[in-house]
């Protein structure tokens, strides 16, 4: 059986906000198979408590995370990893990646998408 | 190997040792004994259910075999070197005999000069024939299996995973366990037969069976699943498919984290347990991260990864000294 594992770094020295941050972490742990379709991710609570953060910026991660359809919300299960297949969650963790290089030197989102069209 | 070999002849020897005396006893009464005995009694006293002489020799010696092999595949596998671990195995294996001897012996007593298993009758010793043999041999069993093995894995240094000022770090894990949820099924299966039973009024089941059953089923509910998370708040476990009971183990009670391989039966078994040396949460096999608490017990968490988690809690408890002192 694989193991639901998830290892999540916050740094206060990091330039990107705090629920970004976790939204990284959560994208990688999926990405990586770590946590797979149907987990249940621990409750926002704990991660609020562990990472000693507001619960409110766990919330707006998962929330986030939700929009692009990595998470899903269901009543009495909790926050779970949407079904889907590793690949996408693999592309979307680089598209995140390459978005945050672009970002560190100096491209603006519209120059990397014309970059990526004009790619062979 | 050599420490394998010494425990498996135990086992064998043992259990011949046993089995002789079975059927030693057994022939040596025989001329006293009816055709047909009775193994079991009502409610009221009265016998009600009934074997041939050489049925329950061959019964009573196949239970023992099979105990037997069961340990000779535990004792092999050496999932079941250290001390403890040899304690509950042959403290089990022998309590067993000890039971199976007790039970034979009562019924040989119960049987003894009647002419007819219908006048067979239990003494007010049935008890005691059978839970004090267990218990001595329980008793003999921890004994024979000795200190010898006390010496445990050398300890390597616990990991710790660096924190840096202005890092947060969490860790979290979510295990199964299929067995667990399995008997829950199966259990609370039961319970539901026997309900219908008593209410259908068939078969005279007590209503005490089906809501025993149906309790243990619900005990089990929270084991089947646990989420174990550690970070700043220290070691979070939330049980079953509510996410509670929790379990909240302060990261200032933690003197120090460590991976460690831990077997059930070292730790008291499967599932929630809680013994004089420790308190363990075991729902799979494997690692287990073991937390050091300040002036209490042992807690042992089987889960995958112990490794990094221990590095998380070290690694927090290093740069929490650090900025105390």
């Amino acid at each position: 059986m694989l193991n639901s594992i998830m290892l999540l770094r916050l740094e206060s020295a990091d330039s990107r906000p705090l629920h970004e941050q976790l939204a990284a972490g959560i994208r990688r742990a999926v990405a990586d198979g770590h946590w797979r379709p149907g987990d249940r991710l621990p409750p926002a609570r704990d991660l609020a408590e562990q990472l000693d953060v507001n619960p409110n910026t766990v919330l707006r991660a998962f929330r986030q995370l939700r929009d692009e359809q990595l998470l899903e919300f269901r009543r009495g299960r909790g926050v779970t990893v949407a079904p889907r297949s590793p690949g996408a969650a693999a592309v979307k963790e680089a598209v995140h990646g390459l978005i945050a290089l672009a970002a560190h030197h100096g491209y603006t989102r519209q120059e990397l998408i014309t970059m990526i069209e004009e790619a062979p | 190997m050599t420490r394998r070999l010494p425990l498996i002849t135990t086992i064998v020897v043992w259990t011949a040792v046993l089995t002789a005396g079975l059927v030693a006893t057994q022939l040596a009464l025989s001329d006293r004994l009816p055709a047909t005995l009775a193994t079991h009694w009502g409610p009221g006293g009265d016998p009600d259910r009934t074997a041939g002489a050489t049925t329950i020799l061959v019964a009573f010696t196949a239970v023992a075999w099979l105990g037997a092999a069961l340990g000779v595949v535990a004792a092999a596998r050496g999932a079941l070197a250290p001390r403890l671990n040899r304690g509950f195995l042959l403290g089990g294996l022998f309590g067993l005999g000890g039971m199976l001897a007790g039970v034979h012996i009562q019924i040989l007593l119960a049987n003894l000069d009647v002419g007819d298993w219908r006048q067979a009758d239990l003494g007010v010793e049935a008890v005691v024939l059978m839970l004090l043999p267990a218990a001595a041999g329980g008793l003999l069993g921890v004994l024979v299996a000795g200190r010898a093995d006390e010496v445990r894995e050398p300890q390597a240094a616990p990991g710790r995973i660096d924190v840096a000022p202005g890092q947060r770090l969490m860790w979290a894990t979510r295990v199964h366990a299929t067995w667990m949820t399995v008997m829950s099924v199966v259990i609370a299966c039961l319970a539901a037969l026997t309900l219908a039973l008593y209410i259908a009024g068939l078969g005279d089941v007590p209503w005490p069976v089906p809501a025993t059953l149906l309790l243990v089923a619900l005990a089990g509910v929270p084991l089947t699943s646990v989420t174990v998370s550690a970070g700043q708040r220290g070691v979070t476990l939330r049980f079953g498919p509510f996410g509670w009971p929790v379990w909240r183990i302060r990261l200032a009670d933690i003197e120090e984290a460590a991976e460690v391989e831990r077997h059930a039966l070292e730790v008291g078994g499967w599932g929630f347990r809680s013994t004089p040396r420790a308190t363990a949460v075991m729902l799979r096999s494997g690692t287990c991260l073991r937390l050091t608490r300040r002036g209490r017990k042992d807690v042992y968490v089987s889960v995958p990864d112990a490794d990094t988690a221990a590095g998380v809690i070290n690694g927090l408890l290093h740069a929490d000294r650090a900025t105390a002192g």
